[in-house]
């Protein structure tokens, strides 16, 4: 009766450090860190990369000896230690309140820490100076109808401040003060007031006796608008320099005790993958792992993002920023902050009909209030959504077709995507701009879409049309792909009765109608236009003269907010310089093809996009990937190059030409392995 | 697992005692330039402080990169008030009379 446990796949130590090493990431560490205690030194990243390249390969090389579980349940308990240590914890720092006086009772928002929503942040030290402050609230230019080229908000605006912090002195001594402060500054002891600082330090601190015990020190500064914030304040007792608790309470436990837990469970999990390592290989007894191996380094590519995701986010959990003025990112944020504290974006202070229709493409905004909503408004909530996003691309790549290749060139597959994407989406994380979300929507559309058109159900093929609006109103450029899927589903299955292809792409229509309806009829009320975002007018002009010669005037021409005379200018600017707009049209092509020394301000050619396109290119025409997904995939292609093409391919770097090169990508592992299904379909 | 047990132990041992013996910092509480050209009190506390907070010792340096000329054309002296972590020896004072020039010095130590 006894089970042979031997021939099992052993997936259970990478499990395990999936386990541990998420669980690092995602628990409250030591005081400073919202989401983790550890900064990892050199050796423990080391670690950490190990442990998972010996997880990725004994996927492939399974030792058949069974795991123990004792080991991870170590680990498990260090983590349940750790987590209870890090929460009941009392943090250093001072407890700020923040105010926006004008131009209105500002409901200033939460701030994210330990996982949970707070009217206060946590400032380790009271030395700012302009725009140091650095307030998420400031970023509502939407609602209080500023522009985003304003100057420095946190200038501008009149703020008042709030510091608390308590100390415990251990016997009776003297407090000294030392602060100065722009604006009207107030420092209390307990119930009297002590001092007021001005914007000069006083030659002599003022002194005040102090008795053992708790105390509390409270630091009141207002600002005026038009003058820039400046605060700080140290406090001595008896010459030592104190460190105030947000509480009066005394920290429970010692950061080096945390940070110890936190080396013992790198340490264990270290231990352990080296220990099976070396069983698998010194014993000979390993077993190859072929579709397992793939499904699970889809999952560790998910880990690895994840864990990535949280780690890139936690030092930014507790800090929020004032976005600099003007592009996109502060527009992105402002409509979320806006959605947040108004609900949706319909009245924005307008009448009906006298609105204008969204520029902005809104469900990136609507994506990240969300986000805010459920944790907080630090700035690691945008990181972590945008970081989170691109970690569903190891299972969209997975689910598009990866899976049916070799298990070795999954793995080799995830590990590629995940260079990928540290390499060239990772330097958008840290903005509020759209492709962060778009991208991944986009893979998820292309895996309904080759699937719709495999299975031809009217369920499958309406999803790919809620998927194609999603993906619209994140960003435009995808409107195109519509109507090349729709010539796919019409053309493409043609074993497959003609009526089913008609009901298929009238399902997608409908799915699509259904799913861009919200955003149209908004248009529609607020603006009387039926349009998804701003009219395509606007972009076609534009889109003609080279980016270094355009200029904010001809970008708020009103020729361009109107199709004839729109059109009128466009045929204007094409019969002055012919060779040239060929020439400018051409150099979209190729810049989003890969060469990116042809984008304004002559940037840096990055190599491996031209090689991924040859090779991905190479892919397509050989037959490797197979015939319904080659079809959805060159659908998605020639779409996104028409739209940059008529539209513009450069926008704050090379984000929009990402998703052709992950495509690209993904046709390229097919060289290395055939896709079991490639003849059938093709 | 007992020898996986005592690299737990060992681990927690080590990161346990790697901060002992740390070395003291400071924190700047005043830092004036100019004061001889009618500077008010603590016109560079801020700047002072970003170059030296958490720190020790801190080499000060009077150049533009780390604080701005406050009167061109007029002798300045500087004075720089810090205090050490340790509570050791309490306020300290440097001070650099008129002829702290751009280029100039101030050495703030916790020995």
């Amino acid at each position: 009766m006894t089970q042979d446990h031997s021939t099992r796949p052993s997936v259970m130590p990478l499990v395990a450090a999936v386990f541990a090493f998420a669980a690092l990431a995602v628990t409250p560490g030591a005081w400073d860190g919202a989401f983790s205690g550890v900064r990892y030194s050199s050796l423990q990243a080391a670690t950490l990369v190990a442990t998972f390249v010996a997880a990725l390969a004994l996927c492939i090389f399974q030792p058949r000896r069974p795991t123990r579980w004792r080991g991870a349940g170590v680990i498990a308990a260090l983590v349940v230690v750790r987590a209870g240590l890090g929460i009941v914890d009392v943090p250093a720092g001072w407890r700020g309140e923040y105010t926006m006086v004008t131009p209105a009772p500002a409901k200033v928002g939460g701030f994210a820490w330990r996982l949970a929503h707070h009217p206060f942040r946590i400032d380790p030290d009271l030395r700012f100076e302009g725009a140091e402050l650095d307030l998420q609230f400031l970023n509502d230019y939407h609602r209080y109808n500023r522009p985003t080229f304003a100057p420095p908000r946190a200038t501008s605006q009149a703020l008042t401040f709030r510091w608390i912090g308590w100390f415990e002195a251990p016997a009776d001594a003297t407090l000294e003060v030392f602060a100065a402060a722009n604006g009207t500054t107030e420092i209390w002891l307990d119930q009297a007031r002590v001092a007021v600082a001005g914007p000069a330090q006083p030659p002599d601190p003022p002194r005040v006796a102090v008795h053992a015990g708790w105390h509390r020190l409270t630091v009141m500064n207002s600002k005026p608008a038009g003058t820039p914030p400046s605060v700080f304040a140290r406090f001595l007792v008896d010459d030592r320099p104190i460190d105030v608790r947000p509480w009066r309470r005394a920290p429970w436990v010692s950061g080096r005790l945390l940070a110890g837990v936190d080396h013992g469970i790198v340490a264990l999990g270290g231990a352990m993958f080296l220990w099976h390592m070396v069983l698998a290989f010194a014993g000979a007894a390993i077993r190859r792992g072929g579709r397992t191996a793939g499904a699970v380094a889809a999952m560790a590519a998910v880990g690895v993002l994840a864990v990535g995701a949280v780690k890139i986010a936690a030092p930014f959990a507790n800090r929020t920023y004032e976005l600099r003025p003007g592009d996109d990112h502060l527009a992105y944020e402002g409509l979320a902050r806006h959605i947040l504290a108004e609900g949706v974006l319909m009245p924005e202070g307008k009448a009906p009909g006298a609105g204008t229709p969204f520029y902005f493409y809104p469900l990136y905004s609507y994506t990240l209030a969300a986000f805010h909503l459920a944790l907080g408004d630090s700035h690691a909530t945008i990181m972590l959504m945008n970081a989170a996003a691109a970690a569903a691309l190891p299972v969209f790549f997975w689910a598009l077709g990866l899976r049916r290749l070799r298990g070795e060139v999954q793995v080799f597959g995830q590990v590629a995507l995940l260079v990928f994407i540290w390499r060239h989406n990772a330097r958008y994380f840290e903005s509020p701009v759209t492709d962060s979300l778009f991208i991944p929507l986009v893979f998820g559309t292309l895996v309904l879409a080759a699937r719709a058109l495999r299975s031809m159900r009217l369920s499958d093929a309406f999803l790919v049309g809620c998927g194609t609006a999603a993906c619209a109103t994140t960003r435009p450029s995808f409107f195109l792909f519509m109507g090349a899927y729709l010539l796919v589903v019409l053309w493409w299955p043609r074993t497959t009765a003609i009526t089913t292809r008609l009901g298929s792409a009238a399902a997608v229509v409908a799915g699509y109608t259904v799913a861009l309806a919200p955003v149209v009829l908004r248009n529609w009320i607020m603006a009387g236009q039926a349009v998804a975002v701003v009219s395509l007018s606007h972009a076609i002009p534009i889109s003609l003269v080279p980016p270094e010669a355009l200029t904010k005037e001809f970008q708020q021409d009103p020729r361009l907010f109107a199709w004839d005379t729109s059109l009128q200018l466009a045929r204007d600017l094409i019969l002055a310089d012919p060779l040239g707009v060929a020439w400018l049209e051409t150099r979209k092509a190729l810049f989003t093809l890969g060469l990116t020394n042809l984008g304004p301000g002559q940037p840096a050619l990055i190599p491996e996009f031209p090689l991924l396109t040859l090779l991905g290119v190479a892919a397509l025409l050989s037959g490797r990937v197979p015939g319904r997904t080659a079809a959805v995939l060159v659908a998605f292609l020639v779409s996104h190059l028409a739209a940059v093409v008529i539209a513009y391919p450069w926008t704050y770097g090379y984000k929009t030409i990402i998703p052709v090169h992950l495509v690209f990508l993904f046709c390229a592992l097919h060289l290395v392995s055939r896709h079991r299904e490639a003849g059938a379909d093709a | 697992m007992r020898s996986m047990s005592a690299a737990v132990l060992v681990a927690i041992a080590s990161a346990s005692l790697a901060g002992c013996g740390r070395a003291d910092t400071l924190v700047v509480l005043r830092a004036t330039y100019g004061a001889s050209c009618g500077q008010a009190a603590g016109n560079v506390t801020l700047a002072a402080a970003q170059a030296c907070d958490g720190t020790a010792p801190c080499t000060l340096s009077i150049t533009p990169a780390v604080l701005t000329d406050p009167a061109e054309g007029c002798e300045k002296d500087f004075e720089v008030v810090w205090a050490c972590r340790s509570g050791q020896a309490g306020a300290r004072r440097t001070y650099l009379p008129k002829e702290a020039t751009l280029g100039a010095t101030a050495q703030l130590t916790c020995d």
